[in-house]
């Protein structure tokens, strides 16, 4: 459409004349229009693999030459990419939940046994202490993607509103029932020394949270009431969609960024020398979680030998996990690396 | 093993008969544990059930737990009670966890209610502990009404039900969306940037930012997705002066005056006024979502500076700077950009036919937003009215700065025969 002609002072209206696609169209799907549908031709990345400018306009949009520079973004796709960042928003957008009307907080009985209770306290302290940080964690990083490829800042947006509802959840349950709020320990403080969002990912997502993850996948063998099933089922959901990016991003840099294996493996090197060594880094390791986790599996202190066995399964379950994202993303060859500890435990 | 005299009088009181004390010290059982057992208050018969594991298999790593999660320094005993929208924060967050003190003292990630235990304290990289810096009355509330009202852009909007609108009107409501859609990018970047700065204490104000943090990239996506479905193009970029408020913020305060109030009043009203300007049933129902959206951002940021005002040091001196420089640069963008009012021109216009009549509508729309904008910093007892930078007001007067680019020109035409002398 060109430019008018107008006599109205103050008006241009050159933007009016703006090139458009003709061709574009608009696939509405059972899911709705999603971010993938929109995802093409002049609005998708086709071959960019470096982003173009320095100031703070979205891919496809014409920028305004006076603009400021920003320095703070990464300028290459390998650095912040992911395969699944559109897909994964989209289904994190439909899988919201609230912490308030989503739990079936009425079964919790009030009446349970105070191990029991206790147990579960000290397990959500815990995790009410650590969901923050990945929460922290990705802000920090959304800021340094580069609007060419916002889908990952997207995506990363709605982790932080997942770990914030996280961190929400298992408060509320800790404080429901009378059992209040245990001693907190180290907690996760210590990832914010992260300094690359392709660390973030290696450590935080494929290793990190992925742990977490297998043993929410194993709620049921934890919890005591609907209420509990609910909210680590709910909070896995979140968790794996956490993952599925991490996977993707890390993957996406071995394939694109070859060179950067081995630094990627020495992040892991560390991260999981840190588990091994000091069990404060680990639910399942950790003395005081690995208690409650151990009263909690087995019904009671009386049968804390039984929750000991269950516990096994689930670090066990953990690293088995966990090798099996490093397989997906290309780093399977690490095994030999792990610290004896895990590898021993590695069946698959 | 002997039990310290002080944890055998801890399982006297805890009514253990002698027989098992005495069963206790001939096991391998610790005394740490024995005392957090008797501490607990647990029945006799389930500590001797705990007991006869000790026994069976002492060097069993179940056997040496040291029972820890049976004790806590912490407020115990009080039940929570949902209301009628459900378990929220705020009906957990009663008595000790209630209380949110003037300055957080912890440097670490313990979570407001809980100690760290001994010899495990690593402080974190958080640099606001003061309340006054973030606290905001009713933000807990902010944070749960925000997802209770959530929504989403594939899913809620009847993309194929959409009006098809004239060439004009469609490519100006794609500009104003790549407006929008753009400062959503940045809105969102810059919560993000501070949120690790946010001691643990003030955790509500994490949790709500969180939900801005998402709200802004729904933004983001819903105005590209609008763009995009209507001619395949986005438009063309804000210059991005406004960004330089929120970017340019030294402290949490100042992002919060020139984003969540200075920015965030002005795209309410232009937003609440879609009624007026969307050129489509699709189109009003989307901004006014949005507008449900910026509303929360608003009142928080109106509620903390009330806050801030009653209790920050020198808080008048401070809010002056911070509402100049907020102002200046929302005024600089306004001014410097003819993206936005040109693009709401024409759909207040309702296409190039009668643009005079949509640049009077543009001016009343200025007009209420400088209003708007006055009226509910009044709201939290902040007199703006005779400091609001004067370019807020010019451009109520006159929306498309005419008067200024004809001194300009005129100034320009001026310059050209002193050159020549």
């Amino acid at each position: 459409m060109a430019a008018p002609n107008v006599d109205t002072p103050g008006l241009d209206l050159s933007w009016l004349n703006i090139e458009k696609d003709d061709q574009f169209e608009i696939e509405i799907s059972r899911k709705g229009l999603t971010l993938e549908a929109i995802h093409q031709r002049m609005a998708g990345l086709e071959d960019r693999e470096q982003a173009d400018g320095r100031s703070f306009t979205a891919r496809s949009i014409e920028p305004d030459p006076r603009s400021a520079a920003h320095t703070r973004q990464y300028r290459d796709k390998s650095d912040v990419w992911s395969e699944s960042a559109m897909l994964l928003y989209e289904e994190a957008l439909q899988r919201q939940w609230s912490s308030a009307r989503d739990v079936p907080w009425e079964t919790v009985d009030a009446d349970q046994p105070d191990d029991i209770e206790r147990a579960m306290c000290t397990l959500c302290t815990f995790l009410t202490q650590v969901e923050f940080i990945a929460g922290d964690l990705p802000g920090r990083f959304l800021e340094t993607v580069h609007p060419d490829f916002f889908e990952s800042q997207l995506f990363l947006g709605t982790q932080l509103m997942d770990e914030a509802r996280h961190l929400d959840v298992f408060r509320k349950r800790a404080l429901l029932n009378g059992g209040g709020l245990s001693e907190s320990g180290f907690g996760a403080a210590g990832l914010l020394a992260i300094d690359d969002f392709t660390e973030m990912t290696a450590v935080l997502h494929l290793l990190l949270e992925g742990l977490v993850q297998s043993l929410f996948r194993m709620g049921e063998l934890i919890s005591h009431n609907d209420a509990e099933k609910r909210m680590f089922r709910l909070s896995a959901q979140d968790e794996s969609r956490h993952l599925a990016f991490g996977l993707t991003h890390t993957k996406y840099t071995v394939e694109t960024q070859p060179w950067r294996r081995e630094e990627l493996h020495h992040y892991l090197d560390v991260q999981e020398a840190l588990i091994s060594q000091n069990q404060q880094a680990s639910l399942t390791t950790h003395p005081i979680t690995g208690e409650a986790l151990a009263i909690l599996s087995g019904g009671g202190l009386e049968h804390i030998d039984e929750g000991y066995q269950m516990l096994l399964l689930m670090r066990k379950k953990q690293v088995n996990e966990y090798y099996h994202r490093l397989k997906v993303v290309g780093l399977g060859d690490r095994l030999d690396r792990m610290p004896a500890e895990m590898r021993e435990l590695v069946t698959v | 093993m002997q039990l310290k005299p002080g944890t055998k009088i801890q399982a006297k009181v805890a009514r253990w008969p002698d027989e098992l004390i005495a069963r206790v010290e001939q096991s391998a059982a610790r005394d740490d544990q024995v005392a957090n057992l008797a501490a607990s208050g647990m029945a006799v018969e389930r500590v001797e059930k705990w007991l006869e594991i000790v026994e069976r298999e002492p060097e069993s790593p179940a056997a040496q737990f040291p029972l820890v999660v049976l004790r806590t320094s912490s407020e115990r005993g009080r039940r929570a009670q949902p209301s009628a929208d459900g378990l929220r924060l705020g009906d957990v967050d009663q008595g000790s966890y209630g209380v949110v003190p003037e300055e957080w003292a912890l440097r670490n990630d313990t979570p407001r209610g809980s100690k760290p235990m001994r010899g495990a304290y690593m402080p974190g990289s958080y640099s606001v502990y003061e309340k006054a810096e973030v606290w905001a009355d009713g933000v807990a509330d902010l944070y749960e009404d925000a997802i209770r009202d959530r929504w989403g852009p594939a899913f809620d909007l009847p993309w194929d039900e959409r009006e098809t609108l004239a060439d004009e009107l469609e490519r100006a409501t794609g500009q104003l969306c790549a407006i929008y859609s753009n400062h959503g990018l940045i809105e969102q970047k810059i919560i993000s940037r501070w949120l690790e700065r946010i001691s643990y204490g003030f955790h509500e104000v994490k949790l709500f930012l969180a939900t801005q943090v998402f709200d802004a990239g729904r933004k983001v996506e819903v105005l590209r997705k609008r763009s995009l479905a209507g001619d395949g193009a986005v438009g063309k970029a804000p210059i991005g002066d406004v960004y330089r408020g929120w970017y340019g913020a030294l402290s949490f305060t100042e992002l919060i005056t020139a984003l969540n109030v200075v920015y965030k009043s002005y795209e309410l009203t232009a937003f609440e006024a879609a009624a007026e300007w969307a050129a489509s049933d699709f189109d009003r129902d989307l901004f006014q979502r949005l507008a449900g959206d910026s509303q929360r951002h608003l009142e928080y940021g109106l509620k903390h500076l009330e806050w801030y005002g009653r209790y920050a040091e020198r808080a008048d001196e401070a809010l002056n700077a911070f509402f100049a420089r907020g102002e200046g640069h929302l005024a600089s963008e306004l001014a410097f950009s003819n993206l936005e009012r040109e693009a709401l021109t024409v759909l207040f216009a309702g296409g190039l036919e009668r643009l005079d009549g949509g640049v009077e509508k543009l001016k009343g729309l200025r007009q209420r937003q400088l209003e708007d904008y006055l009226g509910r910093l009044a709201s939290v007892g902040i007199d703006r009215a005779p400091k609001v930078t004067g370019v807020l007001r010019g451009l109520a007067a006159d929306p498309l700065l005419v008067a200024q680019q004809q001194a300009a020109e005129q100034a320009a035409a001026d310059r050209v025969p002193q050159r020549s002398s």
